[in-house]
């Protein structure tokens, strides 16, 4: 701990954290914890009084805890937490083009339909995407906000176990379907 | 006769150690991965794709206790191979339960 201090010129370590939070506005608490040279407990415990005295916030999404800096509203909060997903992000963006079937969606980005579906679920209730049925019942999905989207999607910085883990999906997705 | 189809420890004792050594911390990767991925999803698939993962870590459990002699070189090699069948029994699990779940969203 005092070595931290004297690495970043004596400053406490919690004022380093809210400084990094306040940089990297959207970040994973092991996100933190890389940059500022510190085990993500120690950068836990820093973060949970800082969450607490409203300089952050705290949020989860799929089961996942992601800080915010309190100036981005929780519907961007809860857009930038789901872009943080590979299939999500390709799926988003094959749709900022403009509105598009879900097979030709699963064909353009080489995914198995289960797997769109999956994202879909969240982007749906996030309000990012839209699910629109003919008189035939068929649907095309479209996004609700195509600028608010493609601003969201130029703040992410996706972590190498975030790829890992989609990836993962996707494969095992394809080798069921 | 059987030194060809199985290398006893001590013979390529470094060796040995290293491969043990790397099977487990890539199986346990692995396992880690499934598991997230089951969190993530929450089905009976990715629950048996990631046991099958674990299997992975079995084996060089098996393997590391055979080498400190825990377990025979008989049981080792017996065991490696009731592995094997369980692995595979998981697998085919897995993708049968994903055909069971997409019959029933379809109805």
């Amino acid at each position: 701990m005092n070595d931290h201090a004297a690495a970043s010129g004596g400053r406490p370590t919690r004022e380093r954290v809210a400084d990094c939070v306040l940089a990297h506005p959207r970040v994973h608490v092991n996100g933190l914890a890389r940059p500022l040279d510190l085990a993500p407990g120690h950068t836990q415990d820093n973060t949970r009084p800082l969450a607490r005295a409203g300089r952050r916030r705290r949020e989860e999404v799929s089961g996942r805890t992601h800080y915010f800096d309190p100036d981005i509203d929780p519907t961007e909060r809860r857009r930038l937490a789901l872009f943080r997903r590979e299939t999500a992000r390709d799926a988003v963006v094959e749709l900022l083009d403009g509105p598009a079937r879900p097979d030709d969606v699963t064909e353009a980005i080489g995914v198995a339909r289960s797997t769109l579906e999956h994202h879909l679920d969240g982007l749906v209730d996030a309000g990012v995407v839209e699910k629109r049925r003919d008189s035939r019942g068929r649907v095309t999905l479209a996004l609700t906000d195509p600028e608010a989207t493609a601003r969201s999607l130029r703040r992410i910085e996706p972590s190498l176990p975030d790829r890992l883990l989609d990836r993962f999906t996707r494969l095992v997705d394809a080798l069921l379907e | 006769m059987n030194t060809l189809i199985h290398v006893e420890p001590g013979v390529q004792g470094t060796a040995y150690a290293v491969v043990v050594a790397l099977g487990g911390v890539a199986g346990a990767l692995l396992l880690g991965l499934g598991l997230a991925a089951f969190f993530r999803r929450r089905s009976r698939s990715y629950l048996l794709v990631a046991l099958a993962l674990g299997v992975l870590v079995a084996r060089a459990g098996v393997a590391g206790a055979s080498a400190v002699g825990l377990v025979a070189p008989d049981a080792h090699h017996f065991g490696e191979h009731v592995l094997d069948v369980v692995m595979a029994g998981l697998i085919v699990a897995a993708v049968y339960y994903a055909r069971q779940v997409r019959a029933e969203a379809a109805s």
